[in-house]
């Protein structure tokens, strides 16, 4: 199956520096997704960088609507919406 | 001024720290149910030496190894790409809830490990760990291990005897199963490594689509676990 690579550019400032006070690095990530399914496709993906604690969901607890939309339909644009509300998350495609 | 000199020389004498060679301990456990593993090839080799690539083709010798639980090729390839290599550890079959263990060395030309055996009973089912880089701390180190299909032969789920390259059907139920008279869940040959969606079966012991009981026969990975202690 398709190999999907991903870029995201994350702005460090706010997440990882606060204590350092010091002024903002890019630093950039290249994530690759490879499905080894035989036949099952994957809805566009949300790849998320983001500070601990800040999960996009927990096991045993119920979920976003955007998460829901996302895994009952494939659309992902209002989860992107929901991440990208939240200082502590950076999210892309 | 001094100080810096000192400094200076502490920068100097540090030397990167180089992998020499250790043994390792590989305990595989089989976490299924009710399906066994072929004779299983455990190996230390190196960093790009690879036994198959999920989405492509594959090869002969894993071919060997996922429809017969014939290893001996892949032993071969892997010996000659100077690896060291474990064949067989558990001298035989290793039965659902058993485990076994493979002791190897690792060095900076064989850093990394892989595992594989045949799932039976399935078509051309195996569990795999592929070229997991070998942790050079000391310690104990736990991984699962998934089910993968070769892709070199339909699912038809048929228990025949089928066991050599190009033959369909599966070659027996180490566990006894009596079920027969299976017509083929499928004559599809995927045709490239993929997660192996794993068994359908059925509840017809003379007929029906599978030979393979569905109550007796399915799981879900994990179907291994790999403990590895780095000594």
């Amino acid at each position: 199956m398709k190999n999907l690579k991903l870029w995201s550019s994350i702005v460090t400032a706010g997440l990882l520096l606060t204590a350092c006070g010091d002024s903002s690095s890019v630093n950039s990530y290249e994530v690759t997704v490879e499905n080894l399914t035989y036949s099952q496709p994957l809805s566009p993906m949300v790849v998320s960088y983001h500070q601990q604690g800040e999960n996009l969901f927990v096991a045993g607890e119920a979920v976003s609507v955007g998460f829901e939309k996302l895994a009952e339909g494939g659309d992902n644009s209002d989860l992107l919406l929901e991440l990208n509300a939240n200082t502590n998350v950076r999210a892309s495609v | 001024m001094i100080q810096n000199i000192l400094k200076s020389a502490l920068v100097l004498s540090v030397t990167t720290a180089s992998l020499v060679a250790g043994e390792i301990d590989v305990k595989v456990v089989n976490l299924t149910g009710g399906s066994y593993f072929t004779p299983l090839l455990v190996s230390t080799h190196s960093d790009t030496k690879r036994l198959y690539t999920t989405g492509s083709a594959a090869s002969t010798s894993l071919q060997k190894m996922a429809e017969g639980g014939d290893i001996a090729d892949l032993a071969t390839e892997l010996t000659e790409d100077g690896a060291n290599v474990v064949s067989n550890p558990a001298s035989g079959l290793l039965a659902p809830g058993a485990n076994t263990t493979a002791t190897l060395t690792t060095d900076t030309t064989n850093p990394r490990l892989s595992i594989v055996a045949m799932i039976l009973p399935t078509n051309d089912g195996f569990v795999a760990l592929s070229g997991w880089e070998v942790p050079t701390t000391a310690g104990t180190y736990t991984v699962n291990l998934n089910a993968y299909d070769a892709g070199t032969e339909a699912n038809d789920e048929v228990i025949n005897g089928g066991g050599a390259v190009g033959v369909a059907g599966i070659p027996a139920d180490p566990g006894g199963s009596v079920a027969t008279g299976g017509t083929g869940i499928t004559a599809n040959v995927e045709g490239f490594v993929h997660i192996h969606r794993g068994v359908l079966g059925d509840n017809n012991d003379t007929g029906g689509l599978s030979d393979l009981k569905s109550t007796k026969h399915g799981w879900l990975n994990p179907v291994a676990r790999a403990i590895i202690t780095v000594k």
